[in-house]
């Protein structure tokens, strides 16, 4: 199991790899491997998605993505 | 006289031509928002905060009682009060995974709910149903249709199973019908040794509605013993109805880490999508990929890749406690084959080599889901000790991203091995795998899936947590 952290200053749904998963500032876990995260719309954010490979993380260390109001 | 041979043999041949297996319709357009699938149906007397799975196992009429009887255990519990509503736990189940004899079971709590204990046990547990198919294959019209190169003897079950049990029902009953649980009849998928479930979301790489498909098929398929009975065949339309391939099976086939189930899985959907190599299917018994059902509910519970994702769901606050009860009908008949210095014979050799694979398989599953459920503990706890910790070093402070979302997990795994009578538990050990059994046994079969699931220390602990 991994974990993941998509923090974003409002809550959101996350998208990862294109379904609704989990939600911003909270973490989420998921599987091992290359993932795309995107958030719910309204589109007001960037950059508009993250590819990254997740791996190697801990409850007590999740992996960050950061999404940035615009 | 040779007039009348040719005559015959003519009309032989044409009746021959005409067998064919009912085939799997093409889908017009690739709509996530249509056809069977766990998104698409109604919970109104159910709350996802406790999300119920009941995985039963293959086994013949022994599976399908011992499962039946379960269901019947779960009915006359008394209410529970969750989110401060009575409630009853039969009610709360959202998914059942089937195998083989359990699929029958299954099947019909999906298409008839309590309607179940009403019939279920005259249409099908009490029915020698072995001695129905095997009288249709002495009738001269059957000898004929099965001369058909597209037309065998899993048609035959599945046409009688169709008639006589599921009344013609077919997955658009299920949606109309509009209500969980979200039934997964588990088949094999004969080529790539691979579990093959009767979803829309199995079916969209091949461009097929199953909407239209008979449950009585999915569940002949998900019983195919091999040999005794053929695969059912399945043709594949991939190509024609713009699919939409999840966006996770590019990024593991890409990643390629070739000991990964994600990347396996990955592989298995893309094979579906070369129509070249593979116009059609061959389903097996769905014991050969699984024998209890638990994979697809293990891949929902582990990844975010899975179509009903539960870990998504628990990700998102929706699940609170997550209830699985594996129904086990595993049997374990004496043997004195080591009491012998002779080699065993033929038929005994192959009756290992078919079962000791899948039981193997089985016990390393529901191993594998208690080890999961072990992990996600451990890692709640790490971070729990963590931020406590953190806290005592420096008062206020929190980690970022809060507490993981806490989950109560409850896996009840019910088989005959709980037995504590030795005489009971070999009575149970040694009943054969078939499609009949006599009532008494029948009868006793549901009595103990009720008794042992009341006797499971891990469900004592769900109803006492419930009070």
């Amino acid at each position: 199991m991994e974990f993941v952290l998509v923090r974003y200053p409002e809550d959101r749904m996350v998208l990862v790899d294109g379904e609704e998963r989990g939600i911003t500032n909270v973490i989420l876990r998921t599987n091992r491997g290359t993932h795309r995260f995107d958030l719910g719309e309204p589109v007001e954010y960037q950059p508009e998605s993250v590819e990254i490979y997740v791996g190697g993380t801990s409850s007590i260390k999740p992996r960050e993505v950061i999404f940035e109001k615009v | 006289m040779k007039r009348f041979s040719l005559l015959l043999a003519i009309v032989t041949l044409g009746l021959s031509a005409c067998a064919h297996y009912p085939v799997n319709r093409p889908l017009e357009q690739y709509d996530t928002n249509r056809g069977y699938r766990f998104q698409n149906l109604a919970a109104p007397n159910n709350s996802n905060s406790l999300f119920v799975i009941l995985a039963f196992s293959g086994g013949g009429t022994r599976a399908a009682a011992l499962s039946y009887g379960v269901l019947k255990q779960l009915k006359e519990l008394p209410s529970i009060v969750w989110e401060g509503e009575q409630r009853s736990l039969l009610n709360e189940v959202d998914v059942i995974s089937s195998i083989s004899g359990g699929s029958f079971t299954a099947a019909y709590y999906g298409l008839y709910g309590e309607r179940t204990f009403v019939d279920f046990k005259d249409r099908f547990l009490y029915r020698d149903v072995e001695g129905a198919l095997k009288r249709k294959l002495f009738s001269p019209v059957t000898w004929v249709r099965l001369m058909s190169p597209t037309f065998d003897r899993i048609d035959l079950a599945a046409e009688y199973y169709d008639k006589e049990i599921f009344d013609h029902a077919t997955f658009g009953t299920l949606v109309e019908r509009n209500q969980r649980p979200y039934l997964l009849i588990n088949a094999t998928d004969m080529t790539m040794g691979a579990r093959f479930e009767f979803t829309q979301n199995q079916f969209d790489p091949l461009c097929s509605d199953l909407t239209s498909y008979p449950v009585a098929r999915a569940v002949a398929a998900s019983s195919a013993f091999p040999v005794l009975l053929s695969p059912i065949t399945i043709n594949n339309y991939t190509g024609s109805c713009n699919f939409r391939e999840p966006q996770w099976v590019a990024y593991a086939l890409r990643d390629r880490e070739t000991t990964s189930r994600r990347f396996l899985d990955a592989s298995l959907l893309r094979s579906y999508e070369d129509a070249g190599e593979r116009p059609y299917l061959h389903l097996l018994d769905g014991g050969i990929a699984d024998n209890i059902g638990l994979r697809g509910p293990l891949q929902a519970l582990t990844t975010t890749d899975s179509p009903w994702s539960l870990l998504g769901m628990i990700n998102r606050k929706q699940v609170r406690k997550v209830v699985v009860i594996v129904v086990n009908a595993k049997t374990e008949p004496d043997s004195d084959l080591d009491r012998k210095e002779s080699s065993p014979n033929l038929k005994e050799v192959l009756m290992a080599v078919a079962t000791a694979p899948m039981d193997n398989y089985s016990f390393d599953t529901v191993a594998l889901l208690v080890d999961s459920i072990n992990q996600w503990q451990q890692d709640e706890k790490a971070r729990q000790d963590c931020s406590e910790v953190l806290r005592q070093g420096c008062p206020g402070a929190e980690m970022s991203g809060g507490p993981l979302p806490s989950i109560d997990f409850y896996p009840v795994a019910i088989s005959f091995d709980s037995l504590a009578d030795p005489d009971e538990r070999h009575f149970f050990k040694n009943l054969p795998t078939s499609f009949t059994l006599p009532a008494e046994t029948v009868d006793r079969l549901i009595a103990v899936g009720g008794r042992l699931l009341m006797e499971s220390p891990d469900f004592q602990k769900l109803l006492n947590d419930f009070q």
